[in-house]
């Protein structure tokens, strides 16, 4: 009942540090096919924003996490028979990350904010 | 600030042991691996080496054809890639380290305080491997 592939209701709200989350957008990691981790997540965070990736400026990301550490999680523990992936969160600014070990990364916005 | 032997996050705690087998003026090597790590980095400071001070979208468009030198041309969605791997990313990082300065309003990339180590110690990987990783550099 918990298929990862398979994108609920429960994946659009989350509970994290006492406040519920919205999904803003997601997009699919694949290493192979869109190099690096960094501008994959700032493309997510445009996407959030509706907005193209050069207007993301501030934060800088690399304030905000390791992308680097992030990176070597996700590329570690990969795992094709892992029933549930494992998450990386991070804040970046008033947004949300989530990077998945299976590469898919999540914005979300505090909930009250979303429309 | 100051203490030339800590590489700014690292911990410094392993090298003062390291430091004291070798000459007095030699500091922690941390900061040239840390900026060495990701070959993006090698090619900017490759990059600004030849170049100078550098605007970051010219960077990234220097990476971009450094890393695509086998199909030829660069697409504007693999430039905005690479400039924004650069800005979030690596430039920060590099700037970290002081072997870059970052100049915001004129988007600048320049040599930092600690380039010319990073860019001698490039030189000398090159010279130990017979120039096997100077043929993947910027002219390809």
């Amino acid at each position: 009942m918990d298929d990862p592939e398979a994108p609920s209701e429960r994946d659009l709200l989350v509970r994290w540090r006492g406040r519920n989350w919205t999904k803003a957008a997601d997009r699919q990691f694949d290493p192979a096919a869109s190099g690096d981790l960094a501008s994959a997540i700032v493309q997510a965070l445009a996407d959030a924003k509706r907005v193209s990736a050069g207007e993301v400026t501030e934060p800088r990301l690399y304030d905000c996490v390791d992308v680097e550490a992030v990176a070597q999680f996700v590329s570690d523990s990969r795992s094709p028979n892992s029933p549930e992936p494992d998450f990386v969160r991070f804040d970046y600014g008033e947004s949300l990350v989530e990077v998945r070990t299976d590469g898919r990364i999540s914005v979300f916005v505090p909930a009250s904010d979303a429309v | 600030m100051g203490d030339r032997f800590d590489s700014d996050r690292v911990g410094s705690a392993d090298c003062s042991s390291t430091v004291a087998v070798l000459t007095p003026q030699t500091t922690c090597p941390d900061f040239v691996f840390d900026a060495l790590t990701e070959e993006r980095r090698r090619t900017i400071c490759r990059v600004l080496d030849e170049e100078g001070a550098r605007d970051l979208g010219d960077l990234a468009m220097d990476v971009a054809t450094a890393e695509h030198t086998a199909d030829g041309g660069v697409t504007n969605h693999e430039w905005e890639a690479v400039y924004t791997s650069l800005y979030h990313q690596q430039v920060p990082k590099l700037a970290s380290l002081d072997v870059v300065a970052f100049e915001p309003n004129s988007a600048t990339v320049a040599p930092g305080e600690r380039f010319a180590a990073v860019v001698a110690a490039l030189d000398a990987v090159d010279t130990a491997l017979d120039g096997r990783l100077a043929s993947r550099g910027i002219d390809g």
